[in-house]
């Protein structure tokens, strides 16, 4: 046993004790840091043997005490989970959000939507049939078919430009994710040398974690942890960032909703163009809703644009006019967006049902029921509607309840990792108090030393 | 699976309290402003697919009451030409009776005078024919003419049927056919012309034009009771169509709309819920152990 070891001693004491106090600050600055770990300093007590032996004698009188380093507080199975939750809560989000954007181009149940305006149409024809010689009531049928025309072409409209919205949208989150991925890939290479020197890379680890579930929520990407301290990525399988490598994605595949079906939007690896095979969150709902849902509902609404035209127009080339001449076709162009009115002629509407009947107006009666058939057009535009309706909700709840799941387990991370103020009080006021004990034994060993000095020898 | 409390995942956990309060509110105060509780599709598919059916239905029933409104107007100006016709006719009958009688029978002055007044009567009964509703005449089928009979008294209309639907599958005939004028050699304008002829020529031949008479004035009342049938049909079915309509339009409100006293007690307790949660919020987060160290 030294002389000064009692100094040493309290050295050591008051140096673990500041070193506790920084890390408290440390704490407390970063109570409000997204993805910051609380991090607790690891000590143990100086004193007996280390390694017990044979002859080994264990000095009872070195003491002090060791910083062993600094502990982030962090449940990896909570974290793991994290990722998965926000994976599919990005996923189901993005969905519902599309979804409702495209239940916006329908403008149901109201007096202006597409339903309405199909019930005026009808009743355009059934005041043609009852007055088949008033040219008033066959303008108003032939300005009532346009409005019907033109909301189908609003909507094909919208559905184009919607396609091409979300496409840039998901251009963006390409870019995003290269980003993160090379920021990922730079922050494992200074992680594992940080390591490796014997650095502290907590915070440098609490950075990465961000990133990590930045790319899980705009990917769906899946995780995978290092010995070496280095966080792996993959897509459905496929490495993103291996290491201190990452691979960029590119996106291909056609730019407008027309080309959509030859040429289905992709998300590949750029290096070797193969397709990410399952990309999740943001992009998966993106390329979902870019491949299936849009496509789909665009050729649902032609299907009642199709529907509208063969049938109004087989009806309308069975009747005559009021020239007794047949009906030439009502409506041009089969799909939404080019469905027109191909008559301009107020008198070419086939009212008639004979030939020889100039003024009579059964052929109209037909075409007014047109819109009464089982299965007909307002039957299949309701069913449309009843589809989209039931898919959105579905997707609305789906992404409510997920919610809910993914706020409870960031709760349980944020209890674990989070910073608590009063905790790091309470520490605060431990480690000052400790730091003024320690500094109460150095005066207490040094005027032990004084006596022992300067009054013994005289 | 652990108590301790961090400030972030307090703070996390009162804004997402917060927030589903906020949201539930917002929706409620939407369906205020609205008055609706189905505004899109998403909000009640299956209301909403029932709506949209109610919606079509509801023009349908319309459009059937329009028809029948146009129908009864001209029935009823059918109607009213043939009563007039058949009172022209009843007039007729008595100057034929007249004119085949003493003294008129032995005097070709009287006859004359008969024979006058018949003409006029039949020119009369012919301006009758011609009755017009809405620019088209009543009896001439769908012709594209303005008459259904010109001055000789030959129909000049066509065989058409003007039909006015009233309900899905009920098509109910609005025009009256010439034939109410009778046909052929009984045909009304003819008898009156032979009559008129044969009082000033042949009076031994009026006994026949009068038996042919009687024909016409028998065709022009069974029209007038066929009008009748169905001019009563057709306010029959006008009436059911304005009561489902009525009966359509509160389904489609029950669906649609809010219930207001529902709604707004709902409102007021969420906002109720939404202050509270805030009160509480407010009291929570404040204290900390800053504030009892001295």
């Amino acid at each position: 046993m030294s002389t000064f070891s009692g100094l040493n001693t309290a050295l050591s004491a008051l140096k673990a004790q500041r070193r506790g106090l920084e890390l408290t600050g440390q704490n407390i600055a970063n109570a409000n840091t997204e993805g910051y770990s609380r991090q607790r300093l690891e000590t143990t007590a100086v004193g007996g043997t280390a390694v017990p032996a044979l002859w080994a004698t264990p000095n009872p009188y070195d003491g002090g005490v060791n910083v062993l380093g600094t502990v982030r507080m962090r449940d990896v199975y909570l974290e793991t989970r994290a990722h998965t939750e926000h994976a599919r809560q990005a996923l189901l989000n993005s969905r519902t959000d599309a979804l409702l954007d495209i239940e916006s181009t329908f403008d149901e149940p109201s007096d202006s939507g597409l339903q309405a305006r199909l019930g005026q149409l009808w009743g355009g024809f059934t005041d043609v049939a009852d007055s088949p010689g008033d040219s008033a009531a066959r303008n108003q049928l032939l300005v009532r078919a346009q409005i019907v025309a033109t909301s189908l072409n609003t909507m094909a409209t919208g559905f184009a430009t919607r396609f091409e919205a979300q496409r840039h949208g998901l251009t963006d989150t390409i870019t995003d994710i290269n980003t993160a991925a090379t920021k990922l890939a730079d922050l494992n290479d200074k992680v594992v040398k940080a390591q490796a020197a014997g650095l502290e890379a907590n915070e440098l680890i609490d950075q990465r974690d961000v990133l990590v579930l930045r790319l899980t929520e705009l990917a769906g990407a899946t995780t995978s942890r290092n010995p070496n301290g280095s966080v792996d990525l993959q897509l459905g399988g496929a490495a993103l960032v291996t290491g201190s490598t990452a691979r960029a994605l590119t996106l291909t595949g056609s730019a407008t909703l027309a080309g959509q079906a030859g040429d289905p939007v992709t998300v590949r690896f750029a290096d070797d163009g193969t397709a990410v095979p399952g990309a999740g969150g943001k992009t998966g709902a993106a390329v979902e809703a870019l491949n299936v849902t849009l496509p789909g509902y665009a050729a649902a609404m032609d299907n009642v644009a199709a529907m509208l035209a063969n049938s109004i127009n087989a009806v309308q080339q069975g009747g005559y006019t009021t020239t007794g001449t047949a009906g030439v076709p009502f409506f041009s162009g089969t799909t939404a967006a080019t469905i027109k009115v191909a008559i301009t002629n107020p008198d070419d509407i086939a009212a008639s049902s004979d030939p020889t009947l100039a003024l009579d107006g059964g052929n109209a009666d037909k075409l007014a029921e047109l819109g009464r058939a089982a299965g007909g057009v307002t039957d299949t535009y309701a069913a449309v509607v009843a589809r989209i309706g039931i898919e959105t909700n579905t997707a609305t709840q789906l992404s409510e309840t997920q919610n809910v799941i993914t706020a409870q387990v960031d709760f349980a991370r944020l209890s674990v990792a989070g910073v608590n103020i009063d905790e790091e009080l309470t520490s605060m006021l431990a480690y000052q108090r400790s730091y003024q004990a320690a500094s109460r034994v150095m005066t207490a060993v040094d005027e032990l030393l004084d006596t022992l000095i300067n009054r013994m020898v005289r | 699976m652990t108590f301790r409390v961090s400030e972030q995942s307090m703070s996390a956990r009162v804004l997402t309290g917060l927030q589903r309060n906020q949201t539930r509110l917002e929706q409620l105060r939407e369906q205020m402003a609205s008055g609706k509780q189905i505004s899109k599709p998403s909000d009640w598919p299956t209301g909403a697919a029932q709506a949209l059916r109610l919606r079509g239905d509801l023009s349908a029933k319309d459009r059937y009451m329009r028809s029948a409104t146009d129908g009864v107007s001209r029935l009823e100006t059918a109607e009213g030409a043939l009563n007039t016709a058949s009172s022209m006719l009843n007039r007729a009958r008595d100057l034929v009776l007249q004119g085949m009688s003493s003294p008129a029978l032995e005097n070709p002055i009287a006859r004359e005078a008969i024979a006058g007044e018949l003409a006029g009567l039949r020119d009369g009964l012919l301006s009758v024919a011609n009755t017009t509703f809405l620019g088209r005449p009543v009896f001439g089928g769908t012709t594209a003419g303005s008459t259904a009979f010109d001055t000789t008294g030959s129909y000049v209309g066509d065989s058409g049927e003007v039909l006015r639907r009233i309900a899905d599958n009920v098509q109910v005939r609005v025009d009256v056919p010439a034939s109410a004028f009778g046909t052929g050699a009984n045909q009304l304008f003819g008898v009156l012309d032979s009559i008129v002829a044969n009082l000033r020529g042949n009076p031994s031949a009026v006994g026949s034009d009068l038996d042919r008479l009687d024909l016409g004035i028998e065709s022009v009342n069974s029209a007038l009771t066929a009008v009748g049938t169905r001019y009563s049909q057709l306010t029959a079915a006008s009436d059911a169509a304005g009561a489902q309509s009525v009966r359509l339009g509160s389904e489609l409100s029950e669906l649609e709309d809010i219930d207001l006293v529902k709604s707004i007690i709902d409102l007021q307790s969420q906002s109720v819920g939404y202050e509270a949660a805030l009160g509480a919020t407010a009291k929570v987060t404040t204290p900390s152990l800053l504030d009892f160290l001295r």
